[in-house]
């Protein structure tokens, strides 16, 4: 790689921006298996919760509040 | 159009693969329909949304088939340089983060939306004219969603016929205008999640495929060969510089404190330090958004660099244009079958961001321009009513705008900036002043917003009619006049629009005071 670019400067670009790519990759991996389990959790809550708030103020599911 | 120009791996079965993931995430939209009773279902969910689902969300909206095509694009432009742009946006998201800088004072108010803190600062009439120009930079900066939409669906599939893309985006535009009309926030969420986990599987399969394509070093040596060691140095870049960063640093902070679909995520938080660690948090989201798809643009251009016919068709005067190269280099190395389950990511990552951005504007119309109007208020069913008139109008709009604006050759991501620019070069220094200046006038908030505007000049379709018309005005001959078009860079339009907004904020306040009669809240 010294060779193709040439320079000190150039090398260090470059060996940021590579370790900067494999950071973002690892760190998006990880990011993505825990929001997917803990999302799927967090909907069958969300659903809970709504039914709970239209029982208790009496709303009819998939009618809009008239007033 | 050469055979090597021409082909796709993009086949029948690939179109079953998007048939099926499209039905079964719009009926998601439209199953979650009988969940709406009030405008609170509608618009933020009956506010149930717990974190991971937020993130999703979050992530889904973020991520838009817009972010990829523009990243890319410039990752192809300017090599490794264009890292540099989501470092900075990562940068810039971390330091509002730690320091709170105006998400703090927003969050303490209570407000939900920029406008709504304009109004309890500065007045009614300063809450109107901020809401009118952050929906019509808002609205701008999603107008040419729909043509990078039509840009990647026309290359991955290789249809030729403009007419047959053009139907396949608005059939899209309408299915997402629809759960997103009848759902609210509902819909959105749950479609969010779904379209989360079907766009990581695509970028992880894209990146994969890129890398094996063509090779870390070769990646290199073609950015080496091809652009020099402005490739890989973002300092010494031609589309850089120093100026350039610059004006990134200052659209990463004015992004993050003043863009409503962030703003209202801070403000939603449970306190000010939940706020801040979101931004602190999300910086990581800011950097991969970007990062990610620019790399697929260095891939694609390593790929057409390679390629004699190829690279004729990609330069100057050739039949394809930078935004092509990164879906254009996917349809060639992506399997059948793979290709389908990418096509239907990044049409996830479409919808994800249109149903986000759609709400988000929609309820800015509808709060801060229309119910002010009412002086008894708006009942929940004429709110609701009024969020899907305003949906249906802006996605007319997106139609119409993305079939005619010109982009002239300029980065789809600087038109993204610029006019995301055309509000927050005013409303970053209105939100600082309003916040930590106890001077500061509505006098001076109006000469900010309306100075801010300004930036709309360094779009290139204005600035190619406006530059030459006041050049001659000024009596200058056409060398002249291109000198000033080559200084007036829509960095150099953007940051003097700021910097007018803050002398525009100050001279105003200084010489039109409000009068102290205790309607408005100053900074706390």
């Amino acid at each position: 790689m010294r060779r193709i670019i040439g320079g000190p400067e150039l090398n260090g670009w470059m060996a940021f921006w590579k370790a900067l790519t494999i950071f973002s990759l690892v760190a998006y991996g990880i990011l993505v298996l825990v929001v997917a389990v803990g999302g799927l959790a967090d909907i069958a809550s969300m659903f809970s919760s709504l039914d709970r708030q239209h029982q208790q103020s009496g709303a009819k599911p998939g009618r809009e509040t008239p007033s | 159009m050469p055979p090597d120009v021409a082909t796709t791996n993009f086949t029948g079965l690939d179109w079953v693969i998007v048939a099926i993931y499209i039905v079964f995430s719009v009926a998601i939209g439209f199953l979650v329909r009988r969940y709406v009773t009030n405008m609170t279902d509608f618009v933020v969910a009956g506010r149930t949304i717990s974190k991971w689902l937020g993130v999703a969300t979050v992530i889904g909206t973020e991520i838009g088939l817009v972010t990829v095509m523009y990243a890319a694009e410039m990752g192809y432009r300017a090599g490794f340089s264009a890292f540099h742009i989501p470092v900075v946006l990562a940068a810039m998201a971390l330091l509002v983060g730690a320091t709170g800088l105006g998400i703090v004072p927003l969050r303490r108010m209570g407000v939900l939306t920029i406008p709504e803190f304009y109004g309890r600062r500065f007045g009614p009439n300063t809450r109107a004219l901020g809401a009118t120009i952050l929906v019509l930079a808002g609205v701008m900066n999603m107008g040419l969603f729909l043509k990078a939409g039509a840009t990647f669906v026309a290359n991955v599939t290789g249809l030729q016929h403009e007419a047959h893309i053009k139907w396949i985006m608005t059939v899209m535009l309408a299915l997402v205008l629809a759960y997103t009309m009848l759902g609210g926030m509902l819909s959105v969420v749950l479609t969010d999640y779904v379209q989360f986990i079907m766009l990581s599987i695509g970028i992880f399969v894209c990146t994969g495929f890129a890398l094996r394509a063509t090779g870390w070093s070769s990646l290199v040596s073609a950015v080496m060969q091809h652009k020099g060691p402005g490739g890989i140095n973002p300092l010494v870049s031609e589309s850089f510089g120093i100026t350039y960063i610059l004006f990134m640093c200052f659209v990463g902070m004015a992004g993050v404190m003043t863009w409503q679909p962030n703003v209202v995520r801070a403000c939603a938080a449970r306190d000010t330090r939940t706020a801040r660690w979101m931004f602190v948090g999300g910086s990581l989201g800011f950097l991969i958004r970007q990062l990610i798809p620019a790399l697929w643009g260095i891939c694609a251009f390593a790929y057409i660099a390679g390629n004699p016919a190829m690279a004729a068709a990609f330069a100057q005067g050739g039949s394809k244009t930078s935004m092509d190269a990164m879906p254009f280099f996917m349809a060639r190395i992506l399997p059948t079958g793979v290709l389908g389950i990418v096509m239907s990511a990044m049409l996830a990552a479409f919808m994800s961001t249109h149903d986000s951005y759609l709400l988000a504007w929609s309820s800015v119309i509808v709060q801060d321009m229309v119910a002010p109007m009412f002086p008894h208020g708006l009942s929940e069913r004429a709110r609701i009513w009024c969020t899907r008139v305003g949906i249906l109008a802006i996605g007319v709009f997106l139609l119409l705008f993305g079939l005619w604006y010109p982009l002239a050759g300029q980065a789809l991501w600087n038109y993204m900036a610029i006019t995301g620019a055309i509000y927050f070069a005013g409303a970053t220094v209105v939100i600082i002043a309003g916040a930590y200046w106890r001077r500061a006038s509505s006098a001076g908030a109006v000469a900010a917003i309306v100075a801010g505007t300004g930036s709309v000049l360094a779009l290139a379709p204005v600035r190619s009619a406006v530059l030459p018309s006041l050049g001659r005005l000024l009596g200058l001959g056409a060398s002249e006049i291109a000198r000033l078009e080559s200084h007036l860079t829509e960095a150099n339009i953007t940051l003097s629009c700021t910097v007018l907004a803050v002398i525009a904020m100050v001279v105003f306040s200084i010489l039109i005071p409000d009068a102290c009669d205790g309607s408005s809240e100053g900074p706390s």
